[in-house]
């Protein structure tokens, strides 16, 4: 009696899963993640008779804050468990730098200035299993552009990505679902407020709805 | 119809002058209700050289050390100016002979003064014509490579006050602590600052970004007039314009600093050769020298201000103007 409806529901699931050629459609919210860049020095040369450091007259933290978004993806099925998929991420952070320790006391300020962030990716799927709830893992790699204020200045990078997320199919149809994915993306390039050429890792999480076709 | 413009003085040097200025400070004058720069137009700018010796400074040194401090300017990458050592001369500077003359000259009246540059200038055109600059013989002067103890170094002092003949005048980017007898400099960031480091040292032989901003901007080629921007905007204190503050634009990618002053009741600036890119921008009053080392009596200068940061991350366009920025500042 345990045993038959366990047989039936892996033989109704598996009747549904998506086969070699099926697309998918997604898209959702994004959460992106931040970085800091290297505390910049507002410096002075030091008279010699008063000292050796260079005068600071202040300093400044860059930032690249954390963002909310949009995604989408359209990705098709080359076998049962692994698909491939395009997708761009669209995002709105805010390049800020705050001012400290100012020689004259100038009150702490953040300065900002909004930029708008594109990342335009592929990447390759592996589904771990045939049920309602299907985790997966994905790796790829992507196209950034973030275009500064006014779009005075586009800049540009790569990034690659592994992460990995669940698949909650809706009803007996299983072409409506929802998904869920987290990333940790390895970004080169882009706008830089430091000197240093070094690639940044930036977490994302996504949510959203899927369907199959 | 052209007359010389009057000379005004710091422990460095000289300049501001009757007239209104523009932004940098680059010196001007007044034509028609409107500012305009002074330069030269035609180059090589000719010069003479005094055949006089100092103690320390043969005139053949003191030659090669003018014309050194020269290249400095005219090697700046981006910019159109050259020069050209015409000969000695026993002709003293500061004569209004419409000849550039540069040398020694006994001031022992100025005993803060430790050169001064004259012009004289097409008041219609802004076009410069003759430019003269004196080295106060009251001072010990040297032309060692490193520099000697106590002695002021020529090549620092001619650098500044070759820009002056440039056509620059004086940077803000310093600060100074009150001592008797004057200002001592506790750090600058330009070697257009109005007051010299101490006797010995050699830093200000290196053009810094605020002096090559203000060249550039005087007589920077098309081509890196496209590949720098500017900033235009106003400095305000509950809602009014301040005159004479001065502004600082710090690019935090390399560090560079370029400093530009308000120059009237609006409160409104500009700063021109940036870096495309952010810039902080901060405004401070102009309390680190005497105010009429950079503007004449024309500008209402308040410095009764706090310094502070604008709240907005201003993007540099390339070959363009981030405009309409505003540092809102507070009564001390």
């Amino acid at each position: 009696m345990l045993v038959v409806p366990s047989i039936a529901r892996a033989q109704l699931v598996g009747r549904d899963l998506p086969r070699m050629g099926t697309f998918e459609i997604s898209g959702g919210a994004l959460w992106s993640g931040g970085y800091s860049f290297e505390t910049a020095l507002a410096n002075e040369t030091r008279n010699p008779t008063t000292g050796t450091a260079p005068l600071t007259l202040f300093q400044g933290k860059p930032r690249l804050d954390t963002a909310t978004g949009a995604e989408a993806h359209l990705g098709m099925y080359l076998g049962r468990r692994v698909s491939i998929e395009g997708g761009v991420q669209f995002s709105r952070p805010s390049l800020t730098v705050r001012t400290s320790a100012d020689f004259e006391n100038a009150p702490e300020t953040t300065a900002a200035s909004p930029i708008t962030q594109y990342v335009i990716d592929g990447s390759l799927l592996y589904q771990f299993r045939s049920g309602r709830l299907g985790p997966f893992v994905s790796v790829g790699a992507g196209y950034l552009r973030q275009i500064l204020e006014n779009n005075s200045i586009v800049e540009t990078g790569n990034e690659i990505h592994g992460g990995g997320g669940v698949k909650y199919w809706f009803g007996g149809g299983r072409r409506f679902g929802f998904r869920a994915e987290a990333r940790v993306s390895s970004r080169s390039g882009g706008v830089s407020l430091d000197a240093l050429a070094k690639r940044r890792l930036v977490p994302a999480v996504s949510a959203g709805l899927v369907y199959l076709f | 119809m052209r007359r010389i413009a009057s000379l005004l003085v710091c422990l460095v040097c000289v300049v501001v002058f009757g007239g209104g200025v523009e932004a940098y400070l680059k010196l001007g004058t007044r034509a028609n209700g409107r500012s305009i720069s002074l330069q030269w137009k035609q180059l090589p700018i000719r010069y003479f050289v005094t055949n006089r010796s100092v103690s320390g400074v043969t005139a053949t040194q003191f030659q090669q050390t003018i014309a050194h401090a020269f290249s400095t300017w005219d090697s700046v990458e981006g910019v159109a100016l050259s020069s050209q050592f015409a000969g000695f001369t026993s002709a003293p500077p500061l004569d209004d002979d419409s000849v550039s003359v540069i040398g020694f000259a006994n001031r022992p009246n100025l005993d803060r003064v430790l050169g001064q540059t004259s012009f004289t200038f097409d008041v219609v055109t802004g076009e410069l014509v003759e430019s003269d600059i004196f080295f106060n013989a009251s001072f010990q002067w040297s032309v060692a490579q490193a520099g000697e103890t106590d002695r002021f170094d020529l090549e620092s002092i001619a650098l500044h006050e070759i820009g002056h003949l440039h056509g620059l005048g004086h940077s803000g980017l310093g600060e100074t602590e009150l001592r008797a007898g004057g200002r001592r400099v506790l750090g600058a960031e330009a070697v257009m600052f109005p007051i010299a480091f101490s006797a010995g040292t050699t830093l200000d032989r290196t053009l810094r970004a605020d002096d090559i901003a203000g060249i550039r901007d005087l007589y920077g080629t098309d081509t890196s007039r496209r590949a720098t921007g500017s900033i235009s905007g106003r400095v305000t204190k509950n809602g009014v314009g301040v005159a004479g503050a001065h502004v600082v634009a710090f690019n935090p990618s390399n560090g560079k600093l370029v400093g530009g002053f308000t120059l009237d009741d609006d409160g409104s600036f500009v700063i021109a050769g940036l870096d495309p890119g952010p810039q902080v921008l901060r405004a401070e009053p102009l309390d680190d020298a005497e105010t009429d080392s950079f503007f004449d009596a024309t500008v209402n200068v308040d410095v009764n201000f706090k310094p502070a940061f604008s709240t907005r991350l201003i993007v540099v366009p390339i070959g363009g103007t981030a405009r309409n920025v505003e540092i809102k500042v507070v009564p001390k």
